[in-house]
């Protein structure tokens, strides 16, 4: 007797299903017996309240407005939260790759390059012609100048 | 010898048989508020729970030559009204935006219509925070969980009706009553 009543066999009684062994508890318990009468009563006033507001004129609205569902504002922040992952992942993965490895060059970059290369030799080489014809235009150190009108020179050194 | 008269039809003096069903007005004032509050609690919406209601009747109407008689016209109009809000919620589903227009139901404005036979204002302030613990609690619960309780201990219908309208086992509806029962005993036990 000193076990109290199973929730089953509590929802049982109140659903009418009677029985011998739970009667006779009942009759003991005053703890059972209170919690059972109690929770009757509050489904009884319950069941009134709601005839009562079904069959008023009609029952006053509160205000409308539009929210989002509690269910799709933990969807809307579960995607944010995923969207963020990914990014932050994204970034930090690409970052490192840029710092340890730096990019390898493509095919065409390559080419692009020998290309270059080439072409900078041939420049070179043009610019060291010029410059050696350019040196050979002019006189060599300490080399006389030749003069090249020898009428002017003379009167100038008689001047 | 007499033949047995089917739910929903009504014997007349030439021996025919006039349907209930026909007359939508005196189907309306019979089970009108009935039909209601079940939606209301069910869908906890209200204009959603007028529509609804008009669409049961409407749809008990229009289909009304489908009634074969081997229920009862309140539980066939219940299971038009239970049809309706299982597919009113999952429409709703995959609904993104909802009206928070009350829930049906205020429950500040639930407790209003509280029966005044209480003896004092303790009484009477006790029976309205249990109303509104069952209330919320109602929320709380799953659709099917939420129409057993509401079928049972509103409308105060038979297990097996229950479980002809809801088309389940009668041992499924039991189990889902005994864990609408045990959800607001635990509130109850956490409150009180």
């Amino acid at each position: 007797m000193n076990q109290h009543l199973t929730h089953q066999e509590l929802t049982d009684h109140l659903l009418g299903t009677r029985s011998a062994t739970v009667e006779a508890h009942l009759a003991s318990c005053s703890a059972c017996s209170q919690e059972l009468y109690q929770f009757r009563e509050s489904l009884g006033t319950f069941r009134i309240a709601v005839h009562n507001w079904s069959e008023a004129e009609r029952p006053v609205q509160r205000q409308v407005f539009p929210v989002p569902r509690s269910f799709d504002w933990l969807l809307v922040g579960a995607m944010a939260l995923v969207l963020l992952t990914f990014s932050l992942v994204f970034w930090g993965d690409r970052s490192d790759n840029t710092a340890q490895h730096p990019p390898t060059p493509t095919p065409q970059q390559v080419t692009v390059d020998k290309n270059s290369l080439a072409q900078i030799q041939q420049d070179n080489e043009l610019l060291s012609n010029i410059n050696q014809e350019l040196s050979e235009g002019l006189p060599a150190p300490m080399q006389p100048l030749q003069v090249a009108d020898s009428g002017t020179t003379g009167k100038s050194s008689n001047q | 010898m007499t033949t047995p008269i089917p739910a929903g039809l009504t014997a007349l003096a030439d021996g025919e048989h006039i349907s209930e069903l026909d007359d939508v007005a005196g189907l309306m004032r019979l089970y009108r508020a009935k039909i209601f509050r079940f939606v209301a609690f069910s869908v906890r919406d209200f204009d959603a729970a007028e529509t609804i209601t008009q669409d049961c009747f409407l749809k008990a109407h229009n289909t009304r030559h489908q009634f074969r008689g081997d229920c009862s016209v309140s539980t066939w109009l219940m299971r038009i009204a239970f049809n309706l809000v299982r597919d009113h919620t999952k429409t709703l589903k995959f609904r993104f935006w909802t009206n928070i227009r009350t829930t049906a139901v205020n429950v500040d404005e639930l407790g209003h219509y509280l029966p005044s036979n209480a003896s004092s204002p303790e009484a009477q302030y006790l029976a309205r925070e249990r109303v509104e613990l069952i209330q919320s609690t109602l929320d709380k619960l799953s659709e099917k969980q939420r129409s057993v309780f509401l079928m049972k201990f509103v409308e105060d219908l038979d297990l097996r009706e229950i479980a002809e309208i809801m088309g389940m086992p009668l041992q499924t509806v039991k189990t889902h009553l005994y864990r609408a029962v045990a959800t607001i005993r635990d509130k109850f036990g956490a409150t009180l």
